[in-house]
């Protein structure tokens, strides 16, 4: 099975050429897949990586390295907000969800991504 | 969120550098993290001690992007600062002898800048509190240096017909020990002889009372400074029946200049002014105003002028100067040209100089290393 990282290169500091060049391409999209799991309902990290698994099959695997930088950058930038909760193991957990902002990042992120997806794909069959 | 979000991200910023509550935060975070992977391992089947290194093993090092976490949030250059400021202060405790060599020339260093400034804004800065400074002028050599002049010579100004501007005469500032049992008699009393149209001319207000009148040479009367009513004669309270004792004549107080105004030299303010009169003239030593009369010539007088509107001051000097020479000219009529005071006074040469900041002779000779300041 195809195993593949998601990281963000913006906080991958000790990321190798291969991998940075990987992640370059996917670049920007773990901010947008963290919003897409937030839109069914706040939930804390370990969660939101096991969502994002489960939702692309576990194609994807989001490292907590890259996961809570950038849960704190999206919190500063005011598109998540956290709140501490409790788990249904009635453990205390941060938990984020979506500001309104986020909310309209989502939409405008997902249009944008479809658009491009979209593009490349044509080129790629194109060739 | 109902905060603007640079607010917000601002105020998440000076939590986090100012609390360390943040970083607890992250770490709870990231140690929550760890145990629900441990558990999703048991929940496989692996054994907790298998379980427990696999998750660790994944989860790599987690100081590090706590790190990365932490100068999101902080402000580092304040947390850098506070570091610098704790290792000063350890190092300064080390070595006390460093320190106060330290201390102390940083003491000497403001005291000196503060004193420099002081002595700036008294004299180059501060302007006389009196209304429209810019038409006050001074009777000064061609060099710009303020000149003394008879009682005769001032009185010759103040007479001329359509004159272009009113003249007044002030001696320089005599000083007296004060009288015992003053509310403050540490510090001398200092007191200025003026023609009586002085406050006129400088175009100083009276805070209470009146400023002199024409015919106050008759009877003792004195105008003091706020200054000094506050210093040495108990106030605030009422200045009506006041009186000031010099060398055992008393003088009442018939006026308290406007706050702030000491007379026109700034760096000598004055408490007491007193008319020009031959009871008060005895306080300068004798022999000022009596003897015969070109002997009352002895030059003792600054005077100051207010020009009319609309007057220049080079239209004022010329007129002042007119007025001199015509004065000079009696004066060898009646004393024979070959007369030593008349050749004195035909060499003598004069200007009118803007007198808006005062005087202060030391200004010229501090004005060069001050400005630089």
């Amino acid at each position: 099975m195809l195993d593949m990282s998601v990281r963000d290169a913006e906080y991958s500091c000790q990321a190798s050429m291969g991998r940075a060049s990987q992640g370059e391409l996917l670049q920007g999209t773990l901010p947008l897949l963290i919003l897409r799991t937030l839109a069914t309902g706040p939930n804390h990290g370990f969660a939101i990586a096991r969502r994002i698994q489960q939702l692309s099959k576990s194609v994807l695997r989001v490292e907590q390295g890259s996961l809570y930088p950038a849960l704190h950058r999206m919190e500063l930038d005011g598109s998540i907000e956290s709140y501490w909760g409790t788990t249904e193991n009635n453990r205390k957990a941060k938990y984020y969800r979506l500001t309104r902002r986020g909310a309209r990042e989502l939409a405008n992120e997902t249009d944008r991504w479809k658009a491009i997806a979209g593009a490349i794909a044509t080129i790629l069959q194109e060739g | 969120m109902s905060l603007p979000a640079w607010l917000m991200r601002l105020w998440l910023r000076l939590r986090a550098t100012l609390s360390g509550a943040r970083d607890r935060d992250v770490r709870h975070e990231l140690a929550l993290h760890l145990q629900l992977l441990e558990e999703e391992y048991i929940s496989r089947g692996l054994p907790p001690n298998v379980a427990r290194a696999r998750a660790r093993r994944e989860f790599g090092n987690a100081a590090r992007f706590q790190e990365t976490s932490h100068d999101l949030f902080a402000f580092r250059v304040v947390e850098d600062l506070a570091h610098d400021l704790r290792y000063a202060v350890r190092e300064m405790r080390r070595r006390p002898a460093f320190t106060a060599t330290v201390v102390a020339s940083l003491a000497v260093g403001i005291g000196a800048a503060t004193a420099a400034f002081a002595i700036v804004d008294a004299l180059m800065l501060r302007g006389l509190t009196v209304r429209e400074p810019d038409r006050l002028v001074a009777f000064a050599s061609t060099e710009g240096r303020w000149t003394f002049w008879p009682h005769l010579a001032l009185q010759r100004w103040q007479d001329v017909p359509d004159t272009p501007l009113d003249v007044a005469g002030a001696s320089d500032v005599i000083t007296q020990k004060p009288r015992a049992g003053q509310a403050d008699s540490s510090k001398d009393v200092r007191i200025t002889l003026v023609s009586t149209n002085y406050f006129q001319v400088m175009g100083a207000e009276m805070e209470r009372g009146r400023a002199f009148a024409a015919d106050d040479v008759r009877a003792p009367v004195a105008v003091i400074s706020d200054e000094y009513w506050r210093r040495s004669l108990g106030v605030p309270g009422d200045a009506s029946g006041l009186s000031v004792e010099i060398d055992g004549i008393r003088y009442p107080v018939v006026g308290v200049a406007r706050r702030g105004f000491g007379g026109h030299a700034i760096a000598q303010p004055t408490d007491v002014w007193l008319p020009i009169a031959p009871a008060t003239v005895a306080l300068r030593g004798p022999g000022t105003l009596v003897g015969p009369r070109w002997a009352t010539a002895a030059p003792w007088l600054h005077v100051v002028g207010r020009l009319h509107a609309g007057v220049t001051i080079e239209q004022a000097t010329a007129s002042a100067q007119l007025t001199r020479q015509r004065f000079v000219a009696e004066k060898i009529v009646e004393l024979g040209v070959d007369s030593p005071e008349a050749a004195r006074d035909r060499r003598q040469t004069f200007a009118l100089v803007s007198a808006a900041t005062g005087h202060a002779p030391e200004r010229s000779r501090y004005a060069r290393p001050l400005g630089i300041l």
